[in-house]
């Protein structure tokens, strides 16, 4: 499997007001302790830097091509709380006063799909000097999961994919209930689209609904109080996938409360939009498309695991189901207890 | 000292770590004998088409063991406790780990025979989605 390194423009890097955080940050900026110009290399893992913006010459897969930057993250060390960190595996932007990523982006084919064996969680070696390397064991006994953004089971094409999103930076603290429950039942959906002949370009995250949250473990990692994430289905081809984004695009869109108790929910009872996602996260979604276009996405609320998205999508009904994965045959209405 | 004690010596406090945390719990299972996962997944009344595989020993409590990056006292200790427990684990004949569900919850159960011929080892659960 071939990907690409690539990164974005620095522009950020002198700007002196800060992109507003995925929550109000409670507590002061930690003192960086990095020495290197505010330019440099942060992790080792970044491509050339010099790439002019995302342009034509992008790569076909890069996530951030379609789906944009929605925080305006930055490879600056400095940039704490909008820290971009982008691999061939995904993209994300670290926040450092939260401990968790506030989005992660990333491209999903069928053949991102393999057999390797899962890895173990490692604190993100890339991370630089002045963060907060969190470890797995940050997590122990708080009673949260180690809730990936970008699941496992998509990089299962090699190891080395593998080992990445398992570096902590991927992870927010999620009640099992809500990890295992429709937060996976959406991860399975999506590699059966992903194996029915159809691409993704996928963007999640987590969010608070007031300024007050709580943390866990002696560094302070922020519970959110739900998760969110963004899909959009094209149908698996070589070539431009911006260019084939339409306003007739499926868009999948969801936020889910970050709760013990919706274990047996399926995952598109939490269908919503992407202008409503905007106004609870404080972020701006889909900057990569085309205004016009991206406008009309935002408003499109998909009808869920039943969906037909005829030829625009190629999606194929499968009889595949996963644990709240399905919604049986009401959906679009969420009535009568919500319960299989 | 009984084997059961020994090992809830060994296992009390101690989590296993996968997306969630769980206890290590002991047993002993006088008079049983399990050959196979089928007869595990027989022992446990457990449906037969449950999928079952099977994982080496230390190669099922290698994330418990490795030290990485970040590890403290705390983290140093714990890893000596689980490097204990599977060394005494593996005292017992033909132990092997079971791994029962397809997930995203996947319990574990990891079993030897004991000299007198009856059954023991450790259980936990794991997440993986």
């Amino acid at each position: 499997m071939k990907r690409y390194i690539f990164c974005l423009p620095l522009l950020g890097l002198f700007l002196a007001g800060c992109p507003k955080p995925a929550a109000p940050p409670t507590q002061p900026r930690t003192t960086i302790t990095d020495s290197r110009p505010v330019n440099s290399q942060p992790g080792g893992f970044l491509g050339k830097s010099s790439r002019p913006s995302v342009d034509a010459n992008a790569p076909a897969d890069d996530p951030l091509t379609v789906l944009g930057n929605p925080d305006d993250a930055t490879e600056s060390p400095r940039n704490q709380d909008h820290f971009l960190m982008a691999r061939p595996q995904m993209t994300l932007s670290y926040n450092n006063t939260l401990r968790f990523p506030n989005w992660v982006a990333w491209h999903l084919k069928a053949s991102d799909i393999g057999e390797t064996e899962r890895s173990n969680f490692v604190p993100d070696p890339d991370l630089p000097s002045g963060f907060e390397a969190i470890t797995t064991r940050d997590y122990s006994n708080s009673g949260y999961d180690r809730g990936h953004n970008c699941p496992s089971k998509d990089r299962t094409a090699s190891p080395e994919d593998n080992q990445v999103v398992f570096y902590m930076t991927n992870i927010t603290p999620q009640q099992h209930g809500m990890n295992a429950g429709p937060w996976e039942g959406l991860e399975s959906y999506c590699r059966t689209l992903a194996n029915s002949g159809n691409e993704l370009y996928i963007m999640c995250g987590h969010g608070f609904r007031d300024k007050d949250f709580k943390t866990i473990g002696s560094d302070g990692i922020a519970v959110p109080d739900f998760g969110w994430k963004i899909v959009l289905v094209l149908p698996e081809k070589s070539g431009n996938d911006l260019e084939r984004v339409t306003a007739e695009t499926r868009i999948i869109t969801i936020q889910m409360p970050n709760i013990s108790t919706i274990s047996r929910q399926p995952w598109d009872k939490y269908l919503t939009t992407v202008t409503e996602l905007e106004k609870v996260t404080g972020q701006t979604f889909l900057k990569g498309i085309s205004s016009s276009v991206a406008q009309i996405l935002k408003q499109k609320r998909d009808e869920g695991a039943n969906s037909f998205a005829g030829g625009s999508s190629g999606f194929k009904k499968s009889n595949r189901r996963s644990s709240g994965g399905s919604f049986g045959s009401d959906a679009g209405g969420f009535g009568a207890g919500g319960r299989r | 000292m009984s084997l059961l004690s020994e090992l809830r010596a060994a296992t009390k406090g101690l989590l296993f770590l996968s997306e969630s945390d769980a206890p290590l719990k002991p047993f002993v299972w006088k008079g049983v004998v399990i050959s196979s996962g089928e007869a595990l997944l027989a022992h446990l009344e457990k449906d037969a088409a449950t999928p079952v595989q099977e994982v080496e020993l230390t190669k099922f409590f290698a994330p418990m063991v490795t030290p990485q990056d970040g590890d403290d006292d705390e983290a140093r200790a714990d890893q000596a406790r689980f490097q204990a427990l599977v060394a005494r684990l593996a005292t017992l004949s033909d132990t092997r780990a079971f791994r029962l569900g397809a997930g995203p919850e996947i319990l574990v159960y990891v079993v030897g025979k004991t000299p007198e011929g009856d059954t023991a080892g450790v259980s936990t659960m794991l997440t993986e989605t």
